[in-house]
């Protein structure tokens, strides 16, 4: 039987690893946009997305494109940044190297050499998506190992538990990055995202030409919307990564008789509920504050999973 | 051994040499054969190769800095050291013999008593030793096992008689790598294997779960058994990581255990408490209970004396086992071997002044220059001063440190350690070998074929210790 510290570390193994992708993505949706504009502007959402405005300002580095990418990509100081996200996920492969397979911990070593090597050079801005492109490469490379080598015990379901919520929040943050400022009262006024935006964004989440074949004819931004957050086989929307964590869930209690408590369950509707529950206009203010309801509820399900299996008393 | 471009300029010397002292199996020594085909630059590419593939498997020891974590390979040596099936007879049957005299000695010392009430071993030696654990006393074990996992190291002199170094009866390491370097030289050197007949060493964590069956607390079927680790920051967790992988087991920490008042242990899993039979740690005595050892442990699990002296739990190797593998009390051996075996020593022990004996003593201090002087109660080769490499300042603060706590030291002649070809920068060369193989032990004692030979990989250096910089080569047992 699987030891809680173990569910631990597998847990946090598929979130940081999903993590390390995300963050590539974000970065890559803030330089496509960024492209279009003459100023530093379009760096400012990924510091308020991560409330990290004040943690970019006591780095005492100037404002401007290259130190934002640089502490988001190779900062290890910076919590939200892929080089710390990818540390941790090392880390947490470490503690569970005798439950994952051999070629698992081997990708994982290559993986992490190849980011190591990213730091000990200053990148330019032109690199970035390069940089990022092998980043998604190297994660998509150890998630396809660890599902063509994983045997599918119970470390095998807290790991996909963990990269599904962690799925979930971070989609959720992607729109975001446009939706944020719409906390603000006194912009409620500004333009909406436009077409190219959206567009921007569903590559980023890997579902621009799906989305293309699903609605071919005058998709407008809140199709978008609802395809990224609500598309039941994007693998990137916040549903299908919700589905994903409710089914392992399932299959801990089915397979492994490890049974969600109370704390586990009622989080689990909640966030279900919400998923039923979208507002009927997804723009603007309603949207960004639906997201921050699903960012939390997302949060509440991690805490409660956390309180039954990770951190047991005794 | 045919001539060759690769060894030339290979002289062992005075040193007896593992590969061309001796025709293994009677003929011509097929491995020297079969390298002579190499060119210095395939082997060098093919080891490049080979260690690269040991860093991306992780088959390393990590070294934690404020700068992150590092991890660092062993170094690997592409040429085997060979062992006839006839040495190995040797050294496999001496093994065993010696740690079954270990374990009755153990049994004597936390039993009766009587060896010291004999006068064979001076009490004082065995009672005021810091691995000597009170706690002990008393306790009985399944089959009177103590040291389950044993490691012999082995050298070889000049005239190729393999002699005892040291025992090791706590938790001797480097059995990972006798194992992962066999799979490497598989997968690396093919053509070099083939049509070899080697005897295999993959099955020791089969045979090593089932001599830790056999010593699970009595009556108990299908044990629970676990490997308790100190975690991912000690040096060894890879052993740890692959013991636990080989004999199917978890892996944890003392904090995933709990102790309740009926004495029992239990793990910490996702469906609650489970019950655990049997402990192989890596961890010391030092820090196994806080309750009776050190407070401050963190590694430990309080409450895991209790279980184990009620016999309620398994521990291996036991408790108090490391007054055995004393360096003072190495010096007895044969002396042990006799007394509860009845045999002559299979294997001699290298000459051991010790410096508590008055007329050792004197011709020590009087020999610094020639011997090798080792404090006792240090293991990793650490405090190890060889008389005659070392300095006159070095000589000279040895010998205050003999004169001031002479019960503290040993020593012996310096052996010229045998040789092996080894791959180094300027090509083939011979460097200074070890061998350590392990011995299993529940109710009865297996060694595994060959077992680990370590490379002192600096020119005309002996010290062989991984700390110290050694490497390791593929150990091949013949048949």
């Amino acid at each position: 039987m699987l030891l809680s510290r173990h569910a631990e570390n597998a847990f946090w193994l598929g979130r940081y690893t999903e993590r390390v992708e995300s963050i590539s993505r974000l970065l890559n949706v803030t330089e496509a946009f960024a492209a279009d504009q003459d100023s530093n502007d379009a760096w400012a959402p990924i510091l308020s997305v991560f409330s990290d405005e004040k943690a970019f300002a006591e780095t005492g580095k100037k404002f401007e494109a290259a130190n934002v990418a640089r502490f988001y990509l190779t900062d290890r100081n910076n919590p939200n940044s892929a080089a710390f996200a990818l540390f941790m996920a090392k880390e947490n492969a470490r503690a569970l190297r005798h439950l994952i397979s051999t070629e698992a911990w081997r990708q994982m070593s290559v993986f992490f050499d190849l980011i190591a090597s990213v730091q000990k050079r200053r990148f330019a801005v032109s690199k970035l998506s390069e940089i990022c492109t092998a980043i998604r490469e190297g994660s998509y490379t150890f998630r396809g190992v660890m599902a063509a080598s994983g045997y599918r015990d119970e470390v095998w379901r807290f790991y996909e538990l963990g990269a599904a919520l962690e799925r979930a929040d971070q989609t959720t943050r992607l729109i975001d990055i446009k939706y944020f400022r719409f906390d603000r009262d006194d912009d409620d006024a500004a333009a909406p995202p436009d077409v190219t935006w959206w567009n921007t964004l569903l590559r980023s989440a890997s579902g621009y030409h799906a989305f293309q074949r699903r609605h071919s004819f005058n998709a407008d931004p809140e199709d978008a919307a609802r395809f990224i957050l609500f598309d039941p086989f994007l693998p990137h929307s916040v549903y299908h990564a919700a589905m994903t964590g409710f089914y392992g869930l399932e299959r801990l209690e089915r397979d492994f008789r490890a049974r969600p408590d109370a704390g586990v369950a009622a989080a689990e509707e909640a966030l279900r509920a919400r998923i039923d529950n979208p507002p009927a206009h997804l723009r603007g203010r309603g949207l960004h504050r639906y997201i921050d309801a699903l960012q939390r509820e997302i949060n509440t399900l991690a805490n409660a999973i956390n309180e039954r299996y990770l951190s047991p008393a005794g | 051994m045919p001539a060759s471009s690769l060894f030339s300029g290979y002289d062992p010397e005075k040193n007896f040499c593992e590969t061309t002292n001796k025709a293994v199996g009677g003929r011509s020594n097929p491995l020297a054969k079969k390298l002579s085909r190499f060119s210095l630059r395939a082997l060098n590419q093919r080891n490049k190769a080979a260690e690269r593939e040991l860093h991306n498997l992780g088959i390393t020891f990590t070294v934690y800095s404020d700068a992150g974590a590092i991890d660092r390979i062993l170094p690997f040596d592409p040429l085997p050291r060979q062992i006839s099936a006839s040495d190995w007879k040797t050294i496999d049957t001496g093994c065993r013999q010696r740690v079954a005299a270990l374990n009755a000695f153990l049994a004597d010392v936390y039993g009766k008593q009587q060896i010291l009430k004999d006068g064979v071993v001076p009490r004082a030696l065995v009672t005021r030793n810091k691995h000597f654990r009170k706690e002990m006393l008393g306790v009985k074990l399944p089959h009177n096992t103590y040291t389950h996992i044993a490691g012999v190291d082995l050298i070889r002199d000049e005239k190729g008689e393999f002699l005892v170094l040291e025992d090791n009866c706590r938790a001797p390491s480097g059995v990972s790598y006798v194992i992962e370097n066999r799979h490497l030289m598989m997968r690396s050197f093919p053509d070099l294997m083939a049509g070899v007949k080697i005897q295999p060493v993959s099955d020791y964590g089969k045979r090593l779960r089932g001599k830790l069956e056999e010593t699970s607390p009595l009556r108990v079927q299908n044990p629970s058994i676990v490997l308790l680790t100190p975690g991912v920051f000690n040096s060894a967790y890879f052993e740890h990581v692959f013991l636990a992988r080989e004999m199917g087991v978890p892996l944890v920490e003392g904090r995933d255990l709990v102790v309740d008042e009926k004495d029992r242990v239990f793990m910490k899993t996702i469906s609650g408490l489970e019950r655990v039979h049997t402990i192989y740690r890596r961890i010391d005595d030092d820090f196994l209970d806080p309750e009776v050892y050190r407070e401050d442990s963190m590694l430990g699990t309080p409450g895991l004396m209790r279980a184990y002296r009620s016999g309620k739990v398994s521990i291996a190797n036991a408790v108090g086992a490391g007054v055995a593998d004393d360096k003072a009390v190495y010096a007895y051996m044969p002396r042990i071997i006799d007394y509860y075996l009845n045999e002559e020593s299979i294997l001699n022990n290298v000459r051991t002044y010790i410096c508590r004996e008055k007329e050792d003593l004197a011709y020590v201090l009087d020999h610094l220059e020639e011997l090798v002087v080792k404090p006792v109660g240090e293991s990793g080769g650490y405090g190890i001063v060889v008389g005659p490499k070392a300095s006159k300042a070095e000589i000279a603060g040895v010998r205050r440190a003999i004169k001031k706590r002479p019960s503290n030291y040993i020593a012996q002649p310096m052996i010229n350690l045998s040789v092996c070809p080894t791959l180094t920068d300027s090509g083939v060369r011979p460097r200074h070998v070890d061998l350590r193989p392990f011995v299993l032990t529940g109710e009865t004692s297996w060694t595994l074929p060959g077992g680990l030979t370590r490379v002192a990989m600096r020119e005309g250096s002996i010290v062989v210790n991984s700390s110290q910089g050694g490497g390791s080569k593929d150990t091949w047992v013949m048949r």
